[in-house]
């Protein structure tokens, strides 16, 4: 089971202090879920993981070997669904896969595709454009793409948002699987309860430092 | 150098094919062209032999303002999706995104240049068919990509956006500018050679520094 | 960092005592040009005002080179100053180059390549403050203006060559040469000092106006601080 640790990680902005010194692990096959309020700075933390910003200080580690996160070694092993949707309004559902699996290379068929696409319910809009989705769909898509590359760990950041109550029994239905086959999961979300049946471990991000709680400690309130 | 190659195509293909479906910035380009050549005969009644000398110059600053327009929207489908994420996540380096860009907005501009030249040559009865001028005009092209996709890089990332690329950039072009009608009007006049190879050196090497700067620079205007 | 202290003191009066200097040569030290009459003796701070915008340039560029390497803001600081005391200057090397031209050649504006790409850097400074005003966030800011800088610097030679090339093509465009005077010693030993008292004042100007920057960013941090404190939250402002 892959192994993702970090140590002494710092962010500041300007002066500003985000993380103060936070240390975590990951393990594959378990969903941690990242607690904080709104601005704790739980993004930055999830950008820091997955490279798409640079820390001032701290170590990453991969299965007990220092990995730095912008490095394709991670990269082509993460797969990521953030706020924005990051899907080319121009293009169709089936085009937007078939563009980010060239850019994975990964020679994915047609066929292959439009299975994809199947797995999160878009098979009927695959040959739409992605400008007539609702954002429900557009969302789905965001999810299917995330995990064209067949990623060992998947990071999330409020995924729920925008999703019916179909969707969300999907997406739920999807973190299940992954975890069964050793996805490494991390996920922010706003609504803790949806999740906290699949979730393994829970890290709360407050004042620039990071506690880790474990289920049973951490049962948000009014959740069964 | 497979993987780069790949990835440019993949990447080009793909804004050629968002650029077919919408039209909007080759229609907005060529509108903006052909208007501003029948406003430059109102502004300039000049004699045939005057007018054939001024050809390069009006003809660039044509070129050079429907540039901008274009340039302005090359990036404007990743920022309005959200920015360059889920693409740095699959690159193979930021400096291929500048790159793909660079030719797509090459590419547009080359047919640009190739539907007004003939509207041009019609409208003021003068052959610009002259294989020097159209080397010129190409190299020009690339030179002006070369400072223009970095700039637009950042600029479309700003607030100000498309009032912000023009002062960014004019500043900047001057050399091009320059050689572009220094050497087009060599080419038209039929002056020898050796008279303004020299701008022709100058367009070349601007093109060279320019692009290699980008190349080295770009991964700070995506990356954070 | 307190905003003044007793080695910029020394260095405000040195710089003061080197201007009155400078200014006294040029006014009775130097020789009135047989030419031009009086309205010469412009030249020296001319051409020191000049000096020192590409003087500015120069920093700005390192500067930025700098602060693309290690993201140290105080990099930026002096970089952003070194433009606005630049822009200043080369509007003063402007300006007083058309107080000149104009009784010697009757022309306010010549096509001089040593002016156009003054002229052009200009525009380039004043480019690099508009595009640092559409960001908010200080460390793109700080990135996105070296960034343009590092453009600017390289376009700056490729432009100035340029402009020479389109000179000595067409050289019957531009009145005589604006620095094509004979000079004698006395006009030389006049125009290096003042080229000294103006680099004393450039470091001067450089040190307190990077040092207000910085005050001023560690003020607005504070507020954000402030803020954190109070809302438990991150504030972008």
């Amino acid at each position: 089971m892959m192994l993702f640790e970090a140590q002494g990680l710092t962010k500041t902005f300007g002066s500003l202090t985000v993380l103060n010194d936070v240390g975590f692990s990951l393990r594959g096959g378990c969903l941690t879920t990242l607690l904080g309020s709104n601005g704790a700075g739980k993004t930055t933390l999830l950008r820091l993981v997955s490279g798409l910003l640079s820390r001032d200080k701290g170590t990453f580690r991969l299965d007990g070997k220092e990995i730095q996160p912008q490095s394709p070694l991670w990269r082509q092993q993460l797969g990521v669904v953030f706020h924005k949707t990051f899907l080319y309004q121009n293009l169709t559902g089936l085009e937007n896969l078939r563009l980010f699996s060239r850019l994975y290379q990964r020679a994915y068929t047609t066929a292959e595709l439009r299975q994809k696409l199947d797995q999160v319910g878009l098979s009927r809009a695959a040959d739409r454009l992605t400008r007539a989705y609702s954002r429900g769909m557009q969302q789905r898509l965001t999810i299917a793409r995330a995990l064209l590359n067949q990623p060992h760990a998947l990071i999330l950041d409020e995924p729920f948002t925008g999703l019916d109550q179909n969707g969300s029994a999907l997406l739920l239905g999807l973190l299940e699987s992954l975890k069964k086959e050793g996805v490494l999961i991390l996920l922010t979300t706003h609504d803790p309860c949806l999740t906290h049946a699949l979730t393994d471990a829970y890290l709360r991000l407050s004042r620039a430092s990071l506690e880790a709680l474990t289920p049973s400690q951490q049962a948000p309130e009014g959740c069964r | 150098m497979r993987r780069w190659l790949d990835t440019l195509k993949t990447l080009i293909w793909k804004d050629l094919l968002q650029e077919w479906r919408g039209k909007e910035i080759l229609t907005s380009m060529l509108a903006f062209a052909i208007l501003s050549v029948f406003i430059f005969n109102y502004a300039l009644e000049l004699d045939p032999r005057q007018r054939a000398e001024l050809a390069p110059g009006i003809l660039w600053v044509v070129i050079m303002f429907s540039g901008t327009l274009g340039l302005n929207r090359s990036f404007s489908a990743e920022q309005d999706q959200g920015s360059f994420d889920a693409l740095l996540l699959a690159l193979p380096s930021p400096a291929s995104l500048w790159l793909a860009k660079q030719i797509t907005n090459f590419l547009i501009m080359l047919l640009m240049m190739a539907i007004l030249l003939p509207v041009y040559s019609l409208l003021y009865n003068q052959n610009l068919f002259i294989p020097g001028l159209i080397a010129v005009l190409i190299a020009g092209a690339w030179a002006f990509g070369a400072a223009g996709t970095l700039l637009a890089g950042m600029t479309v990332q700003t607030r100000a956006r498309d009032l912000l690329l023009p002062l960014l950039l004019f500043p900047v072009l001057m050399p091009v500018n320059m050689a572009v009608v220094k050497a087009g009007s060599g080419f038209i006049t039929a002056a020898p050679l050796d008279t303004f190879q020299v701008w022709i050196a100058a367009l070349v090497v601007y093109g060279i520094v320019m692009t290699t700067i980008s190349l080295l620079v770009f991964e700070y205007v995506i990356l954070e | 960092m307190s905003f003044w202290n007793k080695k910029l003191t020394f260095l405000a009066v040195f710089a003061a005592v080197l201007l009155l200097l400078a200014f006294g040569l040029v006014l009775f030290y130097a020789p009135v040009e047989q030419n031009m009459g009086i309205v010469q003796k412009v030249f020296y701070f001319h051409v020191s005002a000049a000096w020192l915008g590409m003087l500015a340039f120069f920093v700005a560029a390192v500067c930025a080179g700098l602060f693309l390497n290690k993201a140290d803001l105080k990099a930026d600081a002096v970089a952003a100053s070194a433009v606005e005391i630049g822009l200043l200057f080369t509007a003063i090397a402007n300006f007083t180059g058309m107080l000149w031209a104009r009784p010697v050649w009757n022309t306010w504006w010549t096509w001089d390549p040593r002016l156009t790409t003054m002229t052009i850097m200009a525009f380039t400074y004043v480019a690099y403050f508009l595009l640092r005003r559409g960001i908010d966030d200080p460390t793109k800011k700080a990135r996105f203006g070296a960034i343009y800088l590092l453009v600017g610097f390289a376009s700056v030679p490729l432009t100035f060559f340029s402009a020479r090339l389109l000179r000595t093509i067409h050289p019957t465009i531009f009145g005589g040469g604006m620095g094509e005077m004979a000079m004698t010693p006395r006009m030389v030993q006049t125009m290096g000092f003042s080229i000294f008292a103006f680099t004393v004042l450039f470091v001067l100007l450089l040190i307190t106006r990077s040092r207000l920057r910085l005050l001023a960013a560690s003020l607005r941090e504070q507020e954000r601080r402030d803020d954190q404190e109070e809302f438990g939250e991150v504030t972008h402002a």
